[in-house]
């Protein structure tokens, strides 16, 4: 029985270790290929909150583009629509996904080409004070429906 | 007593399950056919978006495609077109959608190398989406796509006998406004006659499927 005990303690304790002390996680980063006359970049990524209250994502930055705006997409009557979001929610012991059509980072002016395969770092700053860097990288849309690892 | 099920009892329900099922299955058939052939030839197949019997023929329009050619109702003529409305500054659904209508286009035209069909995005955005700038975005996409926009305010443009919305909105700063738009896409005959709606949201299978449908129900009415 104390042997039971102990495994469930060591697993608990090792599965804290493997989620990470701040609970927030951010993966999946990825930005749209432009084409070459556009500026404007979209990016979309997924992000865990474990907590038990909700957190905000309230701010993006990068060093390779002027601006990160948060939007969100819409259709409306059949009409298509975007407006800027001053954060987006992530409900209490919920996931959240940026993707196509929905939530979305609208990054302004790189500093320098970003073709296919190029990695973009960026940085999340959320409204418990989280902090997450991670790299999102470039790729090329093919028009295939998105799936969420 | 009641809830008490018998071998017997269990075969029979099992029986009545497979005839049931038989007659829905055979309805169903029944109804399906039904839906392409009563009537006669020009029974509106049950296909979403479709404008039949009445499909809408389109007025005289000029536009300017992404060479600087002009692109009238006459280009519209001997082959079928996928319409779509947008602008190259919206990151996010219009390059979404142009990315779906480049596998459809693909896939149709690796079916039937010979298939007369045409992709045009037009521009909502006049201003912003100089020939060149269409030029670059369009063949992005795919080399053969056609990027058109209207920029003699005086010609007749698409947009107004389509029912186009496209609103302009304030962005954070001056030069990154938005453009709301109609998020269809839109199929135009051989004829130049705007037949179907597909509505947003898109998915590659089910339009091409629509398109498919409709190119052969058209076809058959001459």
């Amino acid at each position: 029985m104390r042997h039971l005990f102990l495994t469930v303690l060591i697993l608990l304790t090792a599965s804290t270790n493997v989620f990470g002390e701040n609970g927030l996680q951010a993966d999946n980063a990825r930005l749209h290929e432009a084409p070459p006359s556009v500026s404007v970049h979209a990016g979309y990524l997924d992000i865990n909150n474990p907590h038990p209250e909700p957190v905000d994502l309230i701010a993006v930055s990068s060093p390779v583009f002027e601006y990160i705006e948060i939007h969100l997409s819409s259709v409306e009557d059949g009409v298509a629509r975007m407006r800027q979001q001053k954060k987006i929610t992530i409900p209490a012991n919920s996931s959240l996904s940026l993707s196509p059509g929905e939530y979305h980072l609208m990054l302004f002016n790189n500093s320098q080409p970003l073709p296919a395969g190029s990695e973009v770092p960026l940085e999340l700053l959320f409204s418990n004070g989280e902090i997450i860097p991670l790299t999102a990288n470039v790729i090329r849309q093919d028009g295939t429906h998105e799936h969420h690892h | 007593m009641l809830y008490t099920v018998r071998p017997m009892n269990k075969r029979h329900i099992i029986i009545t399950l497979f005839v049931v099922g038989c007659m829905a299955l055979g309805a169903g058939a029944g109804l399906y056919t039904s839906g392409y052939h009563a009537g006669g030839q020009a029974a509106k197949p049950e296909i979403r978006g479709l404008l039949w019997p009445n499909p809408r023929a389109l007025g005289d329009f000029r536009l300017t495609d992404h060479r600087g050619n002009p692109f009238t109702r006459d280009d519209l003529r001997g082959k079928w077109s996928l319409l779509f409305f947008g602008f190259t500054h919206c990151p996010d659904v219009c390059p979404t959608t142009l990315a779906k209508m480049e596998r459809i286009y693909t896939s149709l035209k690796h079916e039937n190398p010979a298939h007369e069909l045409q992709v045009l995005f037009v521009s909502v955005d006049p201003d912003r989406d100089t020939p060149d700038a269409l030029s670059q975005y369009v063949r992005y996409f795919n080399e053969e796509f056609i990027g058109l926009g209207n920029y003699d305010k005086q010609a007749r443009g698409l947009r107004e006998q389509m029912g186009i919305v496209s609103v302009r909105t304030e962005g954070s700063s001056p030069e990154n406004y938005q453009v709301d738009h109609t998020a269809s896409v839109f199929i135009v005959d051989p004829q130049a006659r705007w037949v179907v709606i597909l509505s947003a949201p898109h998915e590659v299978a089910d339009m091409t499927e629509r398109y498919i449908a409709i190119k052969k129900f058209i076809s058959q009415q001459g």
